[in-house]
């Protein structure tokens, strides 16, 4: 908490945070003053001039009209945004602005969400009394995802100021001089930043839209949408998906000041298509037959149980998948222990490992997790184990902005990745050769103000680290690196941190809900289950969206795997749904609601989209009624989560209560980190 | 009071007697054609460019502003650079007549007709599609080009050529 500081605004007297400057003080207060060039995440640029107000630096002090983004708050300040003075600079200003703006609103995606609509209208401007022709732009092929439009652009510089000096990209900036401004690249072609969909966001006016969007437009106040939870990564950003008639038009980033903040990546903005794709799953089958879905859970009822009754315990076994909720991979378990059956989740033997030692340390306290916000705050950074900007991109964003700040930036990778540009030393090796480097640092610290290291790289990284006041290590759970690699990123994190210091240490998994299928109960290798349905003692296999899981390879065309009975919960016809026995179709993840847990074993609830889907239900719902037809619908009211996954009772229960809109609810188990979350 | 009442019915009887005599202003319709106003909010079209492409850029504003929502469309951007609606329905059982619609419209493109004759036996004949709707004329407003004025560059019209514009900048240059 920082101090506060009083400042009069209009006369009246409000409470404020110090050191923020009096633009953002208003906004938070609800007070709308115009703006354009302002961002809270981009800071001020004093480059539209539009935010002017009276201000004076205490009673009895003469006021002037000073642009209130560039202002720091002072106790005591007095505001007055209505002063006749002040009003009539904004409303010449936003008529100069308009001078060269085409009169193409009726074409523009941005019309209905238009800053720039916003602020004429707020700020009166009514008339174009120019006569003079207008200024026109030449656009730019910004490649597949950005439509450019210059005629637009009021040179308010966030576009710039986001690509280039938020997201550290270098192929947009701005040429030319005085009414010659242009923002664009320097010859056509795709942005290469994995953050260029934001700027469709940044833009107050309409220069940059979003092509998807356009190839299906509707305006932004037809759009249904849904609070829901981006299912690319195990990052979990918020975001705002929009359908009309019956089908997913655009995502866009949800803001929340713990995750995502206000900005997504690429990929889960326009990754969105799998929603409205030609194979979704329409119809149920069984052994061949089309039929209803209730008839197909009914009979799929009926062979499970047969299957039981014939082969005993163990012959029936589920897969469950890291890319569904935690509500279906419940349920999923809750299935096989009615069948008295096995289950595992998609993935390799050595993976899942790494998954559940990495989950079990966050979610025990044993390692200080930072959120994305925090991740922005460290001073140092090792990252190791995988390709952070294809992985976990909105983390790769939070690390560029401890670049920002000069932090030192430490990479180990399998091959060179885009932060590599950034990083004071980056060493390229396989996976399973990276936790030797690790523990390579870990020795080196000891000694890590002694000059001539036998590794100048493990040396470099050592004294940067010793140094560091708010270092933090960030190490990809995710592939071959296995539990080898966790654990020596755990061990360094150990070393590192002093009592003075903390040492903050991020998993990052492969996907949306790795980490709450890790803290499952029970679970085997999936390498045991796939071995035994190849070896024929797995005679029933139950698996869960493979469409949105990462294990592609399995199940493959072997005959083992065609001699076991598949039940496929899909939303996808994907490999495992087309060869399956019985299809149980459900809903996709935009189209549903549930729970995920991110990196941090931050459980976030998501809402789905009142699509009228081709399948209304989850595949958690598909699950429960196929718990019914066995004639076990008792045991869904009685099994609580804590039941099924190492989570705390008390957390349990609240994990049915979170609002999409909400912090989430970091899941740990110890009492004394549970009061820091508190 | 007796007289009062003879006398009001005199009244009356002297106005009744008097318009005996006059022209009649009911018409024999449909045979006869009532005279309709120009600015008559009956049936409504969509019109063309005077170029003859559709004038409707698909804005959304007609279906936003419509207060009883029977507007429905879908727009879709062509190969020539424009856009348009690709889909284009007014449910006339819902329609109020109001006008707003027309007045929403940027483009002239939406316009209100004087005919009024539009009953049916069936309520789903009154769903009009966009090739009921669309008239080869520019019904009002016969010069006014949208695209013209657009800034936005279109087949056969470039940045710069629209009304009222400069050829594109150079931003290279750093000449004046
Ligand atoms: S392109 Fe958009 S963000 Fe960039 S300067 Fe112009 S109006 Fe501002
Ligand atoms: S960082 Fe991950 S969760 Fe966030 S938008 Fe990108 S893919 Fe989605
Ligand atoms: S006339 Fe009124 S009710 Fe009819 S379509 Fe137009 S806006 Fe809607
Ligand atoms: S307001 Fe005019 S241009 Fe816009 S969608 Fe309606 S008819 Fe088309
Ligand atoms: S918002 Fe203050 S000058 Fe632009």
């Amino acid at each position: 908490m920082s101090a506060k500081i009083k400042i009069t605004v209009n006369g009246v007297m409000h409470e404020a945070e110090a050191g923020r400057n009096i633009l953002q003080i208003l906004l938070d207060l609800g007070i709308m003053l115009p703006h354009f060039c302002y961002h809270e995440a981009l800071g001020a640029a004093g480059a539209c001039r539009l935010c002017a107000a009276m201000i004076s630096p205490g009673a009895g002090k003469p006021a002037r009209l000073e642009m209130a983004c560039m202002t720091r708050a002072e106790d005591g300040m007095i505001v007055d945004i209505t002063n006749p003075q002040a009003v009539d600079f904004r409303e010449k200003l936003i008529e100069e602005l308009m001078l060269n703006h085409p009169h193409d609103c009726p074409v523009c995606d941005e019309g209905g969400e238009c800053m720039l609509q916003d602020m004429t209208v707020l700020c009166r401007h009514q008339h174009r009394r120019n006569r003079f022709p207008k200024r026109t732009w030449r656009n730019q092929d910004l490649g597949p995802h950005i439509h450019h439009e210059m005629n637009r652009c009021i040179t308010c510089y966030r576009c710039v100021r986001f690509y280039r000096d938020y997201a550290l990209g270098d192929d947009l900036g701005v040429f030319g001089s005085r009414g010659r401004v242009y923002f664009g690249r320097m010859r056509d072609g795709a942005l290469v930043s994995e953050f260029s969909g934001n700027l469709v966001d940044v833009c107050p006016t309409g220069v940059f839209t979003d092509k998807h969007f356009r190839a299906v437009y509707c305006r932004p106040w037809d759009l249904q949408t849904a609070p829901s939870i981006c299912p690319h990564c195990s990052v979990g950003c918020n975001v705002l998906p929009g359908s009309r008639h019956k089908t997913l038009r655009r995502i866009k980033p949800r803001r929340n000041h713990t995750v995502n903040r206000f900005f997504m990546c690429d990929h889960g903005r326009f990754g969105g298509g799998f929603v409205n794709a030609d194979n979704r799953l329409t119809s149920a089958r069984f052994d061949g037959a089309g039929m209803s879905l209730d008839d197909a859970i009914t009979q799929t009822a009926e062979r499970l149980k047969e299957i039981v009754q014939t082969h005993g315990r163990g012959a029936v076994a589920a897969i469950g998948s890291p890319g569904a909720s935690l509500e279906a991979n419940a349920a999923l378990i809750l299935l096989m222990k009615t069948l008295e059956g096995r289950f595992a989740f998609f993935s390799t033997g050595a993976e899942r490992a790494a998954h559940k030692r990495a989950a079990a340390l966050i979610a025990n306290g044993q390692v200080d997790t930072p959120s994305l916000p925090e991740v922005e705050q460290a001073d140092f950074t090792l990252i190791v184990g995988g390709d952070i900007t294809r992985e976990a991109p909105m983390m790769d964003l939070a690390v560029r902005q401890t670049i920002r700040a000069g932090a030192p930036l430490f990479i180990i990778s399998p091959q060179a990745g885009k932060l590599d540009a950034f990083a004071k030393a980056a060493r390229h090796a396989a996976l399973p050769e990276q936790a030797a480097i690790v523990s390579n640092i870990a020795q080196a610290l000891d000694h890590a103000l002694m000059t001539g290291q036998p590794d100048p790289f493990a040396g470099a990284a050592a004294s940067a680290l010793a140094t560091a006041k708010r270092p933090q290590i960030l190490c990809g759970a995710t592939g071959a690196g296995g539990i080898a690699l966790v654990d020596a990123a755990h061990s360094l994190v150990a070393k590192a941190v002093r009592p003075e210091r903390p040492c903050r240490l991020v998993y990052w998994f492969p996907a949306m809900n790795s980490f709450g299928i890790s803290l499952a109960r029970n679970d085997e290798s999936p390498d045991t289950i796939k071995q035994d349905v190849e070896n024929g003692r797995i005679k029933a296999l139950t698996i869960l969206e493979h469409g949105a899981s990462l294990d592609s390879e399995w199940p493959d065309d072997s005959k083992p795997m065609k001699s076991c009975f598949t039940i496929a919960v899909d939303a996808i016809a994907g490999k495992a749904a087309t060869d399956a026995d019985a299809v149980l179709p459900c809903a996709s993840h935009y189209e549903t609601f549930g729970t995920v847990m991110n990196y941090e074993g931050r459980a976030q609830r998501f809402e789905g989209l009142p699509l009228p889907r081709p399948v209304t239900w989850s595949s958690a719902e598909v699950l429960l009624k196929l718990i019914e037809a066995l004639g076990a619908g008792e045991a869904i009211n009685r099994t609580e989560y804590h039941d099924l996954f190492e989570i705390p009772a008390t957390m349990s229960s609240l994990i049915g209560t979170l609002a999409p809109d909400s912090e989430g609810l970091l899941i740990r188990s110890t009492a004394a980190v549970r009061e820091v979350v508190g | 009071m007796i007289c009062g009442v003879v006398r009001d019915m005199l009244t009356g009887m002297k106005i009744t007697a008097g318009y005996l005599f006059r022209r009649p202003i009911t018409i024999q319709y449909p045979e006869q054609k009532p005279i309709i106003p120009p600015r008559w909010r009956g049936r409504i079209v969509l019109t063309s460019d005077p170029d003859g492409e559709d004038r409707c850029v698909a804005c959304y504003l007609c279906q936003a502003v419509c207060p009883v929502q029977c507007i429905d469309l879908q727009a879709e951007n062509r190969p020539d650079g424009r856009r348009g609606a690709s889909r284009f329905d007014i449910n006339f059982a819902r329609c109020i007549f109001c006008g707003f619609c027309e007045e929403a419209c940027p483009t002239y493109s939406i316009q209100l007709t004087p005919d009024f004759e539009m009953s049916t036996t069936a309520r789903t004949n009154l769903l009009y599609h966009k090739e009921d709707l669309q008239i080869s004329g520019t019904g009002k407003h016969p010069e006014y080009s949208y695209w013209k004025v657009a800034g936005v560059a279109i087949k056969g019209q470039d940045k710069g050529e629209g009304i009222n514009q400069t050829a594109p900048a150079d931003y290279r240059s750093n000449l004046p």
